[in-house]
């Protein structure tokens, strides 16, 4: 009689040993994810100077065209505006600068932010190009094409061609100041002059950092034209002023929320189709809305920037 | 695959933050979750609408709660930023239950016994339960202004109607809460019951009021309607539509020194719907050591349930008592406050910020009153802004502020018109505002509502001014030769002919006189001289009765107009019967000139302003418990506060005060009017009728100001009454008047000279730019610019920059051409541009290319620091862009890192291995 005792049979697994050690999931998780958080707000600020320096410039060079047709029809029907009132955000002038790189800009009536978007803007308060007076022009210096943002390169002699409804004006540079410099007298009974107003930074990040306003002072070679009438001033659209609209705020948060729903519906595309599929569709999408978002939230920043 | 997911997911976080930030920036805070709010943006102030459900709930013996009665309230409030102080908010709201026992002054302490009403408080905190409490509102923090409002008691029953509240936490529905312990020796013994609601001030300090106030009310706080301000808290009256509205007037540190509201402290107005309490008078919610037994929870119950006392918009009947469960003295229970709508109030920063930001010694600049709306909204500006000198305005009379600048006593001068004979050293007079006076009304119609529109013409503001109506029969006892004249103005066939289907006030002495100045005043004088320039007016002060045969006051006849103050010549005494009669003991003691006594000019504008504000009337006959015994009773009393309903004044105010205050100005007289003299009633009446009446709109001080006068004697512009009564004067409004800054251009030590100068560069600039913002321009003023047709003045005071910041004693001529030649021009230049003032004015500067002639030639123009560009400065867009670049970069390099970080280690290890094996080898 024999008893069969089984004995446990143990297996040894020839495998060298784990060369990470024990597991310790928690700790590389948090790892991960924090790494991949700042990796993300890194990416989006990049997207934020990325868009700011270099696509904001297509949206303005898209804007003048749209305004470049509409002011060359109204120049042609001789229906340019000459005076006070101007709507918002409407084309008054062409503007040539060969020394700053400036070529036939169109010149929107205001100066607040999202007017500064679209390209060069006339302050409101001042006469138009052309007029006797004294007639400014604001442009950004770093964004959206940044138009004004070689007004430094200017030398006195040189010379600003502007065009109106009321003719061609040629302006020769005088000077250029900044805060303390003194302000040239003001132009006599039939003389016009013509002031930019940028934005110029200076130490290491000057160009990231323009926070100085900068003046550049032009006086017409040719007898000015009678000024129209004149609008009284918007403390907003003054250089360097920060406007926050509700409106913008309201179509901010819209565009967030857009710009949300299309990255959900990529992360859903992902799931459901295939990588591949989700990549091509929602990429454009994507894009498109943080364009949007980009656009709005930009109008935040002071006008000159 | 994952990786990828999870940083989509990251990205989606990072959206919902910022979209959430998108939202919250532009709404108030919205704090409890079934309230909807919504912003609208109107000329720099913010209006603000809010939903809210409110319900009444009713507990049964056995804790079953029913809901009674279910409302949805929307809110609506004109104004909640950029506030100053005693500024009205329009405020109204739908839904609400309507009120009972109505009572005509719902600002007054007796609005506690109206049923349902709409409460309107102003309370210290934010409603946000993520502040400190001490930052929270709370009844405690809430202003009232009478001890009825703060305390309740009830001698009857230990439980009424407050200790049935089921919202009501078990301390609170004890019977005897809040009182202060040891009980203060002046209160009378506890009542059964008793609810004290005590006031807590902004330093923290604890006023528990109780019956009387006899705990300790705050300073501000009074038993009766006092003389100070009339109480801000509201008991609003709901219609039987549901929808009604109030003017609210929000206070700050200035009003209010225990409320302590300021652009720091954060104050909300909080509107309590009162909808009645949930009745609980079992006492289901509370422990059972703290129920009461079930024959006194019915007595309870039934007491918190009963029955209201009026119907929906009946009016209050005296010495009835309301159903208290639903009536305002309740608005604290917890019942009602729960159902509080909020909304936050933001005050603009006020000029008393200067003497906490400034140690230098600010500049002072005396003078008309006309000028104290703009400086209000200047003077923060010029303390917080590092590149302006601080300044304050002195508000005197604008002639003894030229008195005073005269003398060299003071520096500069707000003033209207140059002193009579000129000035005794050279002296620059700067166009800073066109402004004017309004004759302000506080008028109710025959249905009780305030009337909007009101014309006035010259001889009906002779006829007030010369206390030519009798007031009443006393008046009429005073002065026979006025006797067959209307009573008052509301009986004149004049003013009913220019203002149809007003009430006949005959009781009201109120109707008989326009509230003026005692004192002098320029806004005085262009009143008189535009009464004095009127045909009719000063043939009706001349002796000759107006067409329908009312006669001048012989005391005033002839008068000389135009003058600085309004003389006071009536100086006869009320008859001996009605000084002997005793009915008015105070009189009967000191008998004075009495039609005096029912105009009563004031000696400051704030107090017309105010009355105005409030419909408080000045007529100063009033003997409330006069006793002839003792003298120190017998003092005559002005009327007080009108009740609304039947409210007739007429006041005298700078038009400046006209939008701050929100009050009512009349349409004046204006354009050619012929002599109606002699006229036939009927013909008379369509003669007055067919004139121009012109409102006091920028429109009108436009048209004014293009009818100035330019008087190159005096180098200033003035305002012609003679022009201004042809056609061409028809829609010029004929309260215009402008206001100088007088600056010696010889004397002033350097400083001052230049930062008087820098002053005025400021005030011609950003100083016209309309808005409700510090530094800009309040409505009453037409900017100076070249849109509004006044180039020429501004351009005058930017010449006046200059000869104010040299002092070499040279005053520029009103045209420029006239100066270019003149020896002591300091400068052939002037600051116009976009660096310095911000309406560019062209044409209007002297011609830079003429060189300076003349003996003193050595005096060259010279650039000064008010010709120097002024720039423009953002910290934001300093530091925006490079910290987003850092940013990026750092936590780009620091995510990188972290993510590959075993990646990195083991090549970092491994290319150290490889050097040391390396290095063995060798």
């Amino acid at each position: 009689m024999t008893t069969t005792i089984h004995e446990p049979r143990t297996v040894v697994r020839q495998e060298p040993p784990r060369s990470d050690g024990p597991p310790h999931r928690s700790l590389t998780g948090i790892r991960v994810v924090v790494s991949q958080l700042l990796i993300v707000i890194a990416l989006i600020t990049g997207w934020v100077l990325l868009y700011l320096v270099v696509f904001s410039g297509f949206e303005q060079s898209h804007a003048q065209h749209r305004l470049y047709s509409q002011l060359r029809t109204e120049l042609a029907l001789g229906e340019a505006p000459t005076g006070a009132p101007i709507d918002t955000g409407a084309p008054v002038a062409l503007v040539s600068i060969p020394r700053a790189g400036v070529k036939n800009l169109v010149v929107v009536e205001g100066t607040a932010a999202k007017q500064l978007q679209q390209g060069p803007g006339h302050l409101r308060g001042s006469v138009l190009p052309g007029q006797h007076g004294v007639s400014v022009l604001l442009g950004r210096a770093l964004s959206f094409g940044a138009p004004f943002g070689s007004l430094d390169k200017l030398r006195a002699g040189d010379t600003i061609k502007v065009i109106t409804g009321q003719g061609k004006f040629t302006y020769v540079v005088t000077d250029a100041r900044r805060k303390g410099d003194p302000v040239p007298p003001a132009p006599a009974d039939k003389d016009g002059r013509l002031t930019l107003i940028t934005a110029r930074g200076s130490g290491p990040f000057g160009r990231l950092a323009p926070d100085n306003a900068f003046y550049v002072d032009a006086t017409l070679s040719a007898k000015a034209v009678g000024a129209g009438p004149v609008t009284g001033t918007v403390a907003d659209e003054q250089a360097l002023t920060t406007h926050v609209s509700t409106g913008t705020l309201a179509l901010l948060a819209l565009a967030l929320q857009l710009l949300i729903l299309a990255m959900v519906l990529t992360s859903w595309a992902r799931v459901r189709w295939s990588s591949l599929a989700a990549w091509i569709v929602g990429t454009p999408m994507v894009l498109g809305c943080l364009w949007v978002v980009s656009s709005l939230a930009s109008q935040l920043l002071p006008n000159l920037v | 695959m994952t990786r990828l997911r999870r940083a989509g997911y990251a990205v989606a976080a990072i959206g919902v933050a910022m979209s959430g930030i998108g939202f919250s920036s532009p709404a108030p805070a919205v704090t409890r979750p079934v309230a909807t709010a919504s912003v609208a943006t109107r000329a720099g102030t913010t209006a603000v609408s809010k939903t809210e459900t409110v319900v009444r709930e009713d507990i049964a013996a056995d804790g079953s709660t029913t809901s009674v009665d279910r409302r949805t309230i929307g809110l609506k409030v004109s104004d909640t930023t950029n506030l100053r102080g005693r500024q009205e908010l329009d405020v109204s709201w739908t839904g609400a239950h309507p009120t009972g026992g109505l009572v005509s002054d719902v600002n007054s302490a007796a609005g506690v016994n109206e049923e349902y009403p709409f409460v309107l408080l102003e309370c210290r905190g934010v409603d946000s339960t993520s502040v400190p409490a001490s930052q929270r509102i709370s009844p405690e923090t809430c202003w009232t202004q009478t001890s009825v409002e703060r305390f309740n008691s009830n001698l009857n029953t230990q439980y009424p109607a407050w200790r049935s509240d089921a919202h009501e936490t078990d301390a609170h529905r004890q019977r005897v809460v809040d009182a202060p312990s040891p009980r203060p020796s002046g209160c009378t013994r506890a009542a059964s019951a008793e609810r004290w609601i005590p006031m807590v001030g902004v330093d923290g300090t604890v006023y528990p009021g109780g019956p009387l106030g006899c705990g300790g009310q705050a300073p501000e706080a009074s038993n009766i309607g006092g003389t100070g301000l009339p109480s801000n808290a509201t008991y609003g009256i709901t219609g039987t539509d549901g929808k009604g509205s109030a003017q609210f007037s929000a206070w700050t540190e200035d009003e209010n020194a225990t409320l302590g509201c300021s652009s720091s402290v954060k104050c909300s107005l909080v509107a309590i719907p009162v909808n009645g309490i949930s009745c609980d008078g079992y006492g289901t919610k509370l422990p059972a050591a703290d129920q009461p037994d079930p024959d006194t929870g019915a007595d309870a119950q039934s007491t918190c349930e009963a029955p209201d006392v009026y119907r929906a918009g009946q009016f209050a009947i005296s010495g009835t008592q309301p159903n208290l469960a639903t009536s305002g003295a309740l608005w604290w229970s917890a019942s009602n406050w729960r159902n509080r709508i909020t909304v936050p109030l933001s005050f603009a920063v006020s000029a008393n910020v200067c003497s906490v930001v400034s140690k230098d010694k600010p500049l002072e600049i005396y003078g008309s009153t006309l000028m104290s709306q703009a400086t209000a909204q200047w003077q923060p500006k010029f303390c917080t802004d590092k590149s302006l000198y601080p300044f304050v305005h002195v508000q005197t009379s604008d002639s003894s502020a030229r008195t005073l600048l005269q003398v060299g006593n003071i520096n500069a001068a707000f003033s209207s018109r140059s002193p009579d004979g000129g000035f005794t050293r050279p002296t620059v007079q700067a166009p800073v505002a066109v402004t004017g006076f309004a004759i302000s009304f506080v008028v109710d119609g025959s249905d009780g509502q305030p009337v909007a529109n009101l014309k006035l013409d010259p001889r009906l503001l002779a006829k007030l001014l010369s206390e030519s109506y009798p007031a009443n029969a006393i008046g009429k006892g005073a002065d026979p030769a006025l006797a067959d004249n209307p009573v008052n103005i509301t009986e004149d066939p004049e003013f009913q002919a220019l203002n149809p289907g007003l009430p006949q006030y005959t009781a009201k002495e109120s109707a008989a006189a326009l509230l003026t100045l005692s004192s002098d005043a320029d806004m005085v004088y262009a009143l008189t001289s535009y009464i004095n320039d009127d045909a009719d007016a000063r043939a009706f002060l001349d002796g000759k009765a107006d067409p329908w045969g009312m006669v001048v006051n012989p005391a005033y006849k002839n008068v000389s107009l135009p003058t600085y103050s309004w003389p006071l010549q009536d100086t006869n005494n009320a008859d001996a019967a009605y000084i002997d009669g005793g009915n008015n003991p105070c009189y009967s003691h000191s008998p004075s000139a009495y039609l005096p006594l029912i105009s009563n000019p004031t000696a400051v504008i704030s107090t017309i302003v105010l009355n105005m504000q409030y419909g408080i009337s000045n007529v100063n006959t009033e003997c409330p418990n006069g006793d002839p015994t003792d003298v120190s009773t017998l003092k005559l009393q002005i009327q007080g506060r009108q009740q609304p309903g039947s409210r007739f004044l007429l006041g005298v105010v700078p038009l400046s005060s006209v939008a701050r205050y929100s009050l009512s100005a009349a349409s004046l007289q204006a354009g050619r009017a012929d002599s109606t003299v002699g006229d036939q009633k009927a013909d008379a009446a369509s003669a007055v009728k067919a004139r121009s009446y012109v409102a006091s709109n920028n429109a009108g001080l436009k048209a004014a100001a293009a009818l100035f006068t330019a008087d190159k004697a005096a180098k200033t512009w003035t305002v012609d009454y003679d022009k201004l009564a042809t056609d061409a004067g028809k829609t010029a409004y004929p309260g215009t008047l402008p206001v100088y800054t007088q600056i010696p251009t010889k004397g002033l030590d350097k400083a001052d000279a230049k930062n008087l100068a820098g002053f005025l560069s400021y005030v011609i600039g950003t100083g016209q730019v309309p808005g409700l913002e510090n530094g800009q321009l309040p409505p009453g003023y037409l900017p100076l610019t070249k849109a509004n047709g006044l180039a020429a003045e501004a351009g005058y005071t930017t010449r006046a920059i200059a000869a104010v910041e040299q002092q070499k004693g040279f005053v520029p001529s009103l045209d420029a051409a006239d100066d270019a030649s003149a020896p002591n021009n300091p400068s052939g230049t002037s600051p116009t541009g976009p660096g310095i003032t911000s309406p560019s004015l062209p044409g209007t500067g002297s011609d830079p290319g003429r060189t300076q002639t003349g003996p003193k030639a050595e005096v060259t123009p010279e650039t000064t620091t008010a010709f120097r560009t002024v720039g423009a400065h953002s910290a934001l867009s300093r530091f925006a862009l490079p910290m987003v670049l850092l940013l990026c970069l750092l936590l780009g390099s620091v995510g990188v890192v972290m993510r590959w970080f075993p990646v990195l280690i083991k090549v970092a290890t491994d290319g150290t291995g490889s050097l040391r094996s390396w290095r063995g080898r060798s």
